[in-house]
């Protein structure tokens, strides 16, 4: 049974990877990331999510490994905390209240108990970096309040903030001035640029810095492309600067690599650019990355970059420049023309993708699936191109045929569209080019829709036109003595009063098709495309049109532009109800009678879900985002929710996402958010959450680290032994946080000892197989922790070997069992 | 000041020869350039940068190599395998010696400036000792395989790195045998191209030496070892010349692209000792290769063939922001080339090796030998004021042919004189660009002088960097004087007040729309014209004509080789 509580606004993943500096581990084998109010902790090798680090209540803001203890990580954010994490297991440490919003947090060596933080204080503009005390205590949330002020007014982007030769100075920049602030002599030196006066020197501008961890060299990136290095800054009247220049825009990001011997730089030409020994002439390349890198990060142990780009994804590259994965969120582009749909195979969500292409996103696992390249064509990047843009796209007949359109109009007269239909492959699990058609409309398309219908022979597509046309185009025969082949052709051309199409919807059952004429609706029969009949409202242009389904498939609805929703009924032919609303998206849920309409008004916008056999909502969310939405989209459920409450009842088969225009993907969820954090709370009470024993927690944990002798020795133990959780050496070593732990030497004697005590080994045959079962029950929610998988495959071993010997006696067998696990501990000892 | 009649001469076809050799003298301040048809130029620089000295070259004496020798003694070689002595004084070649060699490409003076060493087409390095009265043949070194392009002594005078193709030699000076060869990589951008031909050395007094080449690199060699310590590529194409500070704390190159690299010794971290070479700031100044840098405590200078001499400051070096720390391209000579025939209205053009004389309105070209330079104007009636090369000028009377007065001398160079029509007054220019007014039959300096140098002049006049060259006279408005450098053109008129450093200097002449108030309280005595630019001389032919032969830089560059094509992105 679900608690329910209220029906809040949540994000659902999608967020921005690229809005800081990913940083690796110190070993590499972990990359960290910020995810909106999460931090997501991937592995290098393959690219998978091993956690993700929930607890910050506001956008995370800047991470850094802890420079004393590099297997624990900190995190910043608006929310005005700073929070340590152990990153392997998952788990919260601790927790520094600072009370001010963080911009952006940087670590020290040197400085043991402290951090730096960027904060604004009173105005808006203007931003400190100032350093925070972190106080040792050890309790789970301190107040960090002691800050002490290193730097005023510079800019809030960390990209222009580095520290240097072991925390001896920081670097920052913004606008036309470098500063340096020494820590141990406490003077700041400025170094300003000539300005914008000269036309020359327009964009002389700082955008990043970075300093060489070995010389004393700053290396700044500016505007116009350039890198200037600069040296002998601890001299006002005898620095010196050297400029580097390829980029012919915008340095992005620099960063040097741990030994300093190469610069990294990148920017809007999307390539990395290795400096070798900082020299003009030595130069490597890294192009074609597909965006502009946003952010540059090296790892510690000196074999991996990574790059962050603007189409949202981490690129992990080999230090001789070899692009080794690619963790890939949802691209974010401006312009999101096809909106929000459904794949019906994959359940993935589809939208414009990077220019050109279709994105499959899994909501479920925050990635993304593949990009379909639509227009097929080198995307050449520059300001002021006018570029090929895909318009629109609709999935038909259980997700077998996409429909795409595609155009570019550089002037009024010169429309260039192109409509594409694909159809699935099995074999190649993907889709493929059958038709295109170019020009299909004289002007541009604005609806399209297939027919998906159950019982349909004959797949069907509808176009509307702003050149008051539809056409109806149907899957023909195209087969000549070559080769069987399929196509699509024009049926039918329908039009009405040389009005504008602007809608077409057909209904559940295919049997009717409503096509929108700015102000009339007109409803034409599909098996002879007779106008039926039409609808008008004279309340402004036909905005959307959907029919109802199921039970309330008789009715029609349609949004107008001066804010009415209608429902007609479409056995009367009347107009069933009105009501006044000011319509931004309405979306039907597939899978139930409700509509979702959300409106928009001065203050924010509402939500409203209704069925249209009765003009009351059945729920209305006030307020749901502040922010325009764009699009919104049902999406089935694969496990149904129960939901009694009637509020709750339309999120019981789909959920509803929708999109702002700052491009963050929301959704509703009626968890708590308390509940959200289980996760990491989890570990820490596993006792409490597991059935059985904590024992076998730890087992699991253990065997991670099999060639630890200690542990073997443990586990060939831990067989035979009782379950008890009183044991008080265990549930300390359970309840004590790990990074307070005293070293693994001084615990293991006290655990073996405690183990040792008894020597009862009834009760403990029973119960790895009731763990077992209860497992593998479980290993179909989505919450269970990898070392349960790892455990099951385990006991499915034992499990097989059951089988073979049956005839065994249970004890007998089980007396085996022990002796074959006991000896095979003993040869790995020895 | 009245309208003109202007003659807008673009004929003059004159065209700077490239500069080859740039020699720097710490002690006098002074820069010695020579140029590919052989003139040596010696310019001032306490002086405001003026050329104060001039060797007129001959083809036959296509100088390699220039240096100064201990006691401000200028030498230069050649290609004729000649070494050369300028005598300062009498401004002529003193003597010239034949190093039997073959063509002379290389010659270096010791450390302590009394021995020449030279390095020959044939392979050989020669030793001379200087005497004071010349200089004697001493020794031979090790003869090498190839020519002796660059040579550079270590500082203390022990050992000489000679560059060659590619190789470069060390030098035992005792001896004279080889030490060291160290063999330089022909590569260029990965690809074995054609000999590496070593353009330049030098030998730090730390042992290293720093060698550049055709390849485009910067490389520096551990000459106890022989061994290559770090290598810089910093070009696509030549890097021909490389000049050393006194502090071995920065050195210049000069590339064929026309660019000139910094290199600065930068300690590595703040709190360490350990010190590296790295190339700071590249200037692109000249469009041609730099065949010439030089090293000066404040700046570096570079010249090339594209006929500029730049002298670009060091800012950390420079105490007071001044007009001194602005960079300096000198393109003209900083005398008078062009003379004019009032009456007959005839211009006379001075040529590198020839005379054109042209009559205004038509043009009949008549040429006539040699090549002459002094500073010397006679007046209408009796008087002849003469400038050598040291500041002070006399005046001699024509009538009684003896002197008449010496005026009292002054610091700087005189650039230009001139004495009016009918008061007999002697104007004088000065390289700090001072306008001094001397009164010959009263012998002394005039009232109008007097103010100015009270009050002194507008600090954007004395900020103008080319020399006045050239000072004339209005006829029938005796207040006036009319002068001009090569980037302006100005009346004087005596009879209005002076500028303080609060006015509007460069005031447009005709100010149409502002009202007679106005332009009455704005008015000065210095009327300045900038339209006529480069202006190589300007004078009145009579009350309402001028003349004015203007030289355009772009009509010089077209006449130069082309540059090397450099890809610019973009295009």
């Amino acid at each position: 049974m679900v608690e329910e509580d209220s029906v809040r606004v949540v994000r659902c993943g999608g967020s921005e990877l690229n809005f800081r500096r990913a940083v690796f581990s110190a070993d590499s084998k972990y990359i960290f990331c910020v995810s909106g109010d999460f931090v997501k902790v991937h592995s290098t090798a393959t690219e998978e999510c091993v956690h993700i680090l929930q607890g910050h209540r506001n956008l995370v803001t800047g991470i850094q490994l802890n420079p004393n203890n590099h297997l624990q990580l900190y995190s910043c954010s608006f929310d005005g905390t700073i929070k340590l994490w152990d990153y392997i297991d998952g788990i919260l440490i601790k927790t520094f209240i600072v009370g001010h919003k963080l911009h952006a947090l940087f670590t020290l060596a040197c400085a043991e108990d402290s951090v730096f933080v960027i904060i604004n204080k009173e105005k808006p503009d203007i931003f400190q970096l100032v350093s925070v005390k972190l106080p040792k205590s050890s309790s789970q949330e301190i107040e960090a309040k002691e800050l002490s002020f290193v730097l005023d007014y510079i800019n809030q982007s960390p990209k222009c903030i580095a520290f240097g030769n072991e925390g001896e100075y920081v670097a920052a920049v913004r606008d036309f001035y470098l500063s340096v602030y020494f820590f141990k002599k406490k003077t700041t030196s400025r170094f300003t640029l000539s300005s914008s006066k000269n036309k020359k020197h327009a964009k002389n501008n700082f955008t990043c810095v970075a300093c060489h961890p070995k010389e004393d060299c700053i290396a700044t990136g500016h505007k116009d492309g350039k890198i200037r290095l600069w040296r002998n800054f601890d001299d006002d009247k005898k620095y010196t600067y050297t400029c580097l220049h390829w980029h012919h825009d915008m340095v992005m990001d620099l960063a040097f690599s741990v030994m300093g011997t190469s610069l990294l730089s990148g920017g809007r030409e999307s390539v990395l650019v290795e400096w070798r020994d900082a020299t003009e002439k030595n130069k490597e390349f890294l192009p074609r990355l597909g965006a502009t890198i946003e952010h540059i990060s090296v790892s510690p142990a000196g074999d991996l970059f990574c790059t962050s780009h603007s189409d949202n994804k981490i690129i992990i590259i080999h230090r001789n420049l070899e692009a080794s994965a690619v963790i890939q969120g949802l691209v974010k582009d401006s312009n999101i023309f096809t909106g929000l749909m459904i794949d019906p195979r994959t359940k993935a969500l589809v939208l414009n993708g990077k220019p050109g292409h279709l994105q499959f996103y899994s909501l479920q696992h925050d990635k993304q699936l593949y990009n379909l390249d639509i227009i097929q064509q080198e995307y050449i990047n520059d300001y002021g191109l006018i570029q090929i843009e895909l318009t629109k796209a609709a999935f038909g007949c259980y997700g077998n045929w996409l429909a795409t359109v595609e155009q570019r109009q550089e002037k009024e007269t010169e429309l260039e569209m192109q409509m594409k239909l694909w159809m699935y492959n099995k074999k190649t699990q993907g889709f493929v080019l059958n038709t295109k058609v170019s020009m299909p409309h004289e002007d541009h398309i604005t609806a399209l829709c297939f027919c998906n219908a159950e019982k349909l022979e004959n797949p069907t597509l509808v176009t509307a036109s702003k050149d008051g046309h539809f056409k109806v185009w149907i899957l023909t025969d195209d087969s000549d003595i070559y080769k069987k082949a399929v196509g699509w052709t024009c049926d039918f051309v329908g039009s009405y009063h040389k009005y504008q199409a602007t809608n077409c919807c057909f209904s559940e059952d295919g049997s009717l098709l409503a096509v929108g004429f700015e102000e009339i609706v007109t409803i034409w029969d599909s098996e002879t495309w007779e106008l039926k009949c039409t609808f008008c409202q004279r309340a402004g242009n036909i905005r959307h049109l959907c029919f109802g389904r199921l039970t309330c498939s008789k009715y029609l609805l349609g949004a107008t532009e001066n804010g009415i929703l209608c429902c007609w009924n479409l056995l009367s032919c009347a107009l069933e109800w009105s009501a006044k609303l000011n319509v931004r998206v309405m979306e039907p849920d597939p899978h139930s009678e409700n509509i979702a309409a959300i409106s928009q008004s001065s203050v924010g916008s509402d939500l409203f879900v209704f069925k249209p056999s009765e003009p009351r909502p059945l729920y209305i969310q006030k307020n749901i985002s502040r922010e325009e939405v764009q699009w919104g989209v049902f999406v089935p459920r694969d496990v149904p929710e129960s939901f009694t409450s009637e509020a709750y009842q339309w999120l019981n088969r789909s959920q509803f996402y929708f999109l702002t225009k700052s491009q963050s993907l929301l959704t509703f969820s009626t968890k708590s958010p308390e509940e959200k954090l289980t996760p990491t709370s989890k570990q820490l009470l596993a006792e409490e959450s597991l059935p059985t024993t904590p024992f076998y927690f730890i087992l699991g944990k253990h065997r991670e680290q099999q060639d630890e002798k200690i542990n073997e020795a443990l586990e060939s133990e831990l067989v035979q032994l009782p379950l008890t959780e009183n044991i008080p050496a265990i549930s300390e070593l359970l309840h004590t946080p790990a990074h307070v732990l005293p070293s693994a030497a001084f615990l293991c004697s006290k655990f073996v000892n405690s183990l040792l005590l008894s020597k009862e080994t009834k009760s403990c045959e029973e119960t790895p197989e009731d763990v077992d079962m209860e497992e593998e029950k479980e290993s179909d929610d989505s919450d269970v922790e990898n070392d349960f998988t790892e455990k099951t495959q385990d006991t499915n071993d034992t499990d097989l070997g059951e089988d073979i010997i049956h005839q065994l006696s249970k004890s007998e067998e089980k007396e085996l069992r022990k002796f074959r696990k006991v000896d095979y501990s003993w040869i790995t000892v020895l | 000041m009245g309208e003109f009649k202007v003659h807008r001469v673009r004929f003059f076809n004159y065209v700077p020869s490239g500069i080859r050799c740039v020699a720097y003298n710490n002690q006098s301040n002074r820069l010695a350039v020579s140029r590919t048809d052989g003139t040596v130029e010696i310019y001032n620089l306490s002086a405001n940068y003026f050329q104060e000295k001039f060797f007129p070259g001959h083809e036959s004496r296509a100088t390699e190599a220039l240096c100064w020798a201990k006691g401000q003694r200028l030498f230069s070689a050649g290609l004729n395998g000649e070494i050369i002595e300028y005598d300062l004084q009498a401004l002529n070649i003193k003597y010239a010696v034949d190093a039997f060699g073959g063509p002379i490409w290389s010659m270096a003076v010791s450390p302590h400036g009394s021995q020449l060493l030279v390095g020959c087409e044939d392979g050989s390095v020669k030793l001379f000792q200087i005497t004071p009265e010349k200089i004697q043949f001493e020794r031979n070194f090790d003869r090498q395989k190839s020519r002796i392009l660059s040579l550079s002594w270590h500082p203390s005078g022990t050992h000489v790195a000679a560059g060659s193709i590619d190789y470069i030699s060390v030098f035992d000076v005792k001896s004279g045998s080889a030490v060291h060869k160290m063999l330089v990589d022909r590569q260029y951008m990965g690809v074995s191209k054609r000999k590496c031909i070593i353009w330049g050395v030098a030998f730090l007094s730390d042992g290293t030496v720093i060698s550049v080449d055709s390849a485009g690199k910067v490389q520096f060699w551990d000459s106890a070892t022989g061994t290559l310590v770090k290598n810089h590529l910093i070009a696509n194409a030549d890097v021909q010349s490389i000049a050393v500070s006194d502090q071995e704390d920065s050195f210049v190159v000069g590339t064929a692209e026309g660019t000139v690299f910094h290199f600065q010794l930068v300690s590595v971290t703040s709190n360490s000792s350990e010190k590296q070479w790295v190339r700071t700031k590249p200037f692109q100044h000249h469009t041609h290769d730099v065949r010439a840098v030089a090293h000066s405590p404040t700046a570096l200078i570079s010249g090339g063939t594209d006929t500029h001499l730049v002298i670009r400051p060091l800012m950390e070096k420079v105490e007071v922001k001044n007009y001194d720390a602005a960079l300096r391209k000198i393109t003209f000579p900083h005398r008078r080339l062009i003379s004019c025939s009032k009456k007959r209205q005839l211009l006379l053009f001075q040529f590198a090796h020839h005379l054109e004389l042209w009559r205004l309105g038509s043009t009949v070209a008549t040429g006539t030998v040699e090549s002459m330079c002094l500073l010397a104007v006679s007046p209408d009636g009796n008087w002849l004021a003469a400038s050598g090369t040291s500041a002070g000028v006399h005046v001699y009377s024509i009538k009684h042919l003896k002197l008449h007065c010496t005026v009292p001398s002054y610091n700087f160079p005189v650039t230009a004189l001139a004495i009016a029509p009918n008061t007999n007054n002697l104007v004088i220019a000065h390289s700090d660009q001072q306008v001094f007014e001397y009164s010959i039959p009263d012998k002394q300096y005039t009232e109008w002088s007097r103010t100015i140098q009270k009050q002194g002049f507008h600090y954007l006049w004395l900020q103008r960097d080319t020399p006045i060259t050239h000072i004339s006279f209005h006829p029938k408005r005796p207040m006036h004087i009319l002068l001009h450098d090569a980037y302006m053109f100005c009346i004087i008129d005596k009879s209005l007040p002076l500028p303080n450093d609060k006015t509007l200097l460069y005031n447009p002449l005709p100010p149409t729309n502002e009202s007679d108030v106005i332009r009455r309280r704005t008015a000065h005595a210095f009327k300045i014209s900038k339209i006529y630019k480069p202006l190589l001389f300007m004078d009145l032919l009579d009350e309402r004509t001028l003349v004015a032969v203007e030289r355009p830089l772009d009509d010089i560059i077209a006449q130069l080789p082309p540059p090397i094509k450099k890809k610019k992105f973009g295009t």
